[in-house]
């Protein structure tokens, strides 16, 4: 409530003596009259200006480190599902009998060897989630940087349509080609997070 | 649209980082404000720290405004990031007591042919007791009523209108004097 609103008489006359009320208004208000006619000095416009700059400063690069934090936690989800995932795969794809849990395998829940009908299903799943935490990103962080989005949201629909592809051709030899190139694709997403202004470990402070 | 909605829509903006909504909010308040610290310490350059400090601690603590009236949340904010410059203050004298007020006065008073003016309000200010001083100051820069500021302080309204009068009628005898 703005102080201007209130019946400073009738708070006299409620909470103070009524019968000097007069007296207390008018020393309230001379005593305010005086505080006006008064004016603090104004701060500096050189100090406000500095007080932005560091505002500016002091959020802006959180805010970029929140979007460079969730993509990166995004696409190295991606990642390294996409990675189980070709492990898992190879590892089917070479060892058809073998259905537990190997070496190189042993990444992978336990769920997904013992029903590899369901395997391409939950890997897709996922991939499509990493998806769906990249469009969030757009809809809450207004300070995200839209190119980088839209070309991890390129890469992944891209990996899932080879994830697809990969799918439908597991049963014959012309998956082991895609699977190189899926492996290849992830490398080139992992690496290229990290160029050109991704690079500067500074601007990761939090 | 009227100012609340206005001030809703920037504080929401705020909340959500931006750096523009923040720079309104200075523009809002800065003056209020930086009146406020300097009627309390009446030095220009602790006012400074304290106002950048405000609005830091504005950045890092708007989500934990809930609603309500935001001058009562942002003096609430002020007075308490001036009571812990008092705080250091006073550990750094050990003791701070009417001498030492007075002995600020001298000081400023002294100091009235420096390029800093200090006017004779400031001089009388500071020889009131500091949450007399606190008081007053929270009322007219804050321009909240008096019902938030008893709740602010955790008084009944009767205890914060009488201590009021008596600061107001207190300054204007030794302004007239």
């Amino acid at each position: 409530m703005d102080s201007k609103k209130e019946n400073l008489r009738e708070l006299i006359e409620k909470f103070m003596d009524p019968k000097n009320t007069r007296i207390y208004l008018e020393d309230i208000e001379a005593g305010e009259r005086i505080l006006r006619q008064h004016p603090a000095p104004r701060p500096d416009d050189m100090l406000i200006a500095n007080i932005k700059a560091n505002i500016a400063l002091h959020k802006l690069p959180q805010r970029t480190v929140t979007f460079r934090k969730r993509v990166y936690e995004a696409i190295a989800v991606a990642a390294s599902l996409i990675i189980i995932a070709t492990i898992s795969l190879r590892s089917l794809y070479d060892t058809p009998q073998h259905h537990g849990p190997t070496d190189r395998g042993s990444l992978l829940q336990v769920g997904w060897w013992n029903n590899e009908d369901e395997t391409h299903v939950q890997i897709l799943n996922e991939v499509r989630d990493i998806y769906t935490q990249l469009e969030q990103i757009e809809t809450t962080d207004d300070n995200y940087d839209a190119l980088v989005l839209d070309e991890y949201k390129k890469q992944i629909i891209d990996l899932e349509n080879r994830i697809i592809e990969f799918e439908s051709s597991e049963n014959n030899y012309a998956g082991t080609g895609i699977l190189d190139e899926i492996e290849n694709q992830i490398n080139e997403l992992g690496g290229s997070f990290w160029q050109d202004d991704y690079s500067n470990t500074d601007a990761f402070e939090i | 649209m009227d100012l609340n909605d206005d001030l809703a829509q920037i504080i929401n903006g705020c909340k959500n980082g931006e750096s523009q909504s923040f720079a309104k909010v200075i523009d809002m308040y800065s003056s209020r404000c930086y009146g406020y610290f300097y009627r309390l310490t009446g030095n220009t350059d602790v006012s400074d720290e304290l106002l950048s400090e405000l609005f830091v601690k504005l950045v890092e603590k708007i989500n934990t405004y809930k609603g309500g009236s935001f001058e009562s949340w942002l003096f609430r904010v002020a007075s308490n990031i001036f009571h812990d410059y008092l705080r250091g203050k006073h550990r750094q004298k050990k003791a701070i007591d009417i001498r030492t007020v007075e002995a600020e006065s001298q000081i400023i008073e002294n100091k009235k042919s420096d390029s800093e003016q200090i006017d004779k309000l400031q001089i009388q200010l500071l020889r009131l007791d500091e949450d007399t001083r606190e008081l007053m100051m929270l009322r007219f820069y804050s321009e909240l009523s008096f019902k938030e500021i008893a709740e602010m302080r955790s008084e009944p309204i009767g205890t914060t209108l009488a201590k009021l009068h008596r600061g107001l009628k207190k300054l204007k005898e030794s302004m007239e004097s």
